[in-house]
């Protein structure tokens, strides 16, 4: 292959031999030390290769040996150089296509994360950034050592880190630490008490003693489930202290107020929009676009889109800023919409608050003042009221 | 004389009396090292000149593979090796 890589560079030229000694003429060529190949015999001639340095100086053998030589095809880099002799522009262009690859493969064209799983992939970009690996370093300036050990500290979750700079692409090869397990504190005495007022309605009790029953009344911090326990038949007399463990359910009263002013701050958002478009070359950034707004409420969405080729982006792309502004407007609202939105922000603390508990009755009254409105909401919940309080035992 | 004959005798017969050496492949492919000249390249023949007598390989689709001045590397299907005083 390398051969073959040689030969081209220095061109080589498909020549034919016509004559009636040809041996003659293969004799002569070993004797001067000319270089050739692939020397076949034809029907009524003979072909070959033979480097084009030396096809220049063969043809006073030729004529020794009484031959006829006679080139078939030219193959090379000299002779494609010679083609396209006069079009200087391409040869330029493909040395200045050579030098910029040579610069840019000095650069950080992407950052890849392996092996994430729980972490949050913008942290570990954030870091790596801060740490001084990010697209567009320089790939000489980033101590690469330097910055796994920076990650690891600056990420106290991450167990193994390795950053592979394979061409101009950084892998960062990452394993998590394994969560701890939860470590169940269950060996202590406890009671379990109540966290709130309320009417018990089912026990789950699991260890313990319980000391209340199915309708009665809590009052908050009383004891539910005893850490007592009376000794069985054999030791009548012994108590032994145990972790309470178990469930009490129990109706709850919970109240709410949610409040909506009569007149509302509106944010309308205006017809126009202004785009800032910038050119992203490595670290490099060219406005395309530049828009003032002067608006002061305002808010952007922005777009980064870069280029890819088989998979692997390149530090060119596009940077995209689209800023909306807003125009501030009190509105007054009339009574009903504004018990409609009371009530829809009642549902939403319920379903964020309540959730996982089931909702037994629930009741709203509105309070009409001068200026606002108020909600009161009053829930009955079902749920599990029972907390554990340690017992020092002496 | 005797010495000097028993000295000669001591070393590989090749540099005794000039002989060629032939390596062959199968008969797919022949080595011949010691050569002075092809005489006749053919695809069904080819003779190569050493310095005691002439090799001439037959069979077909011979070709020289590579030559230099003192080696050549005969290819194709030889069927017959010739040795010509």
């Amino acid at each position: 292959m390398l051969i073959k890589i040689i030969r081209f560079l220095r061109g080589y030229i498909v020549f034919t031999v016509v004559g009636s000694y040809p041996e003659r003429m293969i004799n002569l060529f070993n004797r001067s030390g000319v270089n050739y190949w692939d020397l076949l015999p034809e029907e009524d001639c003979y072909s070959g290769k033979m480097l084009l340095s030396d096809y220049r100086n063969i043809r006073k053998i030729a004529r020794k040996a009484s031959v006829r030589l006679s080139s078939k095809k030219r193959v090379g880099l000299p002779f494609i150089i010679k083609k396209y002799k006069m079009r200087k522009g391409i040869a330029f262009g493909g040395v200045l296509a050579v030098l910029l690859m040579i610069f840019l493969s000095g650069f950080v064209w992407d950052v890849k994360l392996n092996g994430v799983q729980r972490l949050e992939k913008n942290e570990i970009y954030n870091a790596l950034s801060e740490s001084g690996l990010k697209v567009g370093a320089f790939k000489g300036a980033v101590d690469f050592e330097a910055v796994e050990r920076e990650l690891v500290l600056k990420v106290p979750e991450i167990r193994w880190v390795s950053i592979n700079a394979l061409n101009s692409i950084a892998e960062v090869e990452i394993k998590e630490k394994f969560s701890k397990p939860a470590v169940k504190k269950g060996k202590y005495p406890c009671n379990l008490v109540a966290k709130c007022d309320g009417i018990i309605t089912d026990t789950l009790i699991s260890r313990g003693t319980c000391k209340v029953k199915r309708g009665s009344a809590v009052a908050e911090n009383q004891v539910l489930v005893s850490t007592v326990v009376e000794g069985t038949n054999e030791m009548l007399d012994k108590l032994t202290y145990v972790h309470s463990d178990g469930k009490v359910y129990a109706d709850i009263s919970e109240k709410r107020s949610f409040n909506q002013p009569r007149n509302r701050t509106l944010l309308i958002p205006k017809k126009n929009y202004i785009d800032k478009t910038e050119l992203c070359f490595l670290w490099f950034k060219l406005p395309l676009k530049i828009n003032s707004s002067d608006n002061e409420l305002s808010s952007g969405i922005f777009y980064a889109e870069r280029l890819k080729l088989n998979g692997i982006t390149l530090p060119l792309g596009i940077n995209r800023l689209r800023i909306y502004g807003f125009n501030k407007a009190i509105k007054k609202v009339n009574k009903e919409k504004i018990k409609i939105l009371l009530k829809k922000k009642a549902m939403l603390s319920e379903a964020f608050n309540f959730g996982n508990f089931k909702i037994k009755n629930k009741k709203y009254s509105f309070t009409e003042l001068k200026d606002t409105i108020h909600l009161n909401a009053e829930y009955i919940i079902n749920k599990n009221i029972a907390v554990k309080k340690r017992v020092k035992v002496e | 004389m005797k010495k000097a004959n028993k000295k000669m005798n001591s070393l590989p017969i090749e540099f005794n009396y000039n002989l060629p050496i032939i390596e062959l492949t199968g008969n797919r492919s022949a080595m011949v090292e010691g050569s002075t000249g092809v005489l006749h390249y053919g695809s069904d023949v080819i003779r190569i000149n050493t310095r005691k007598f002439v090799i001439a390989f037959s069979g077909r689709g011979l070709s020289i593979k590579c030559i230099s001045p003192t080696c050549v590397i005969v290819e194709g299907f030889i069927m017959n090796v010739e040795f010509i005083n």
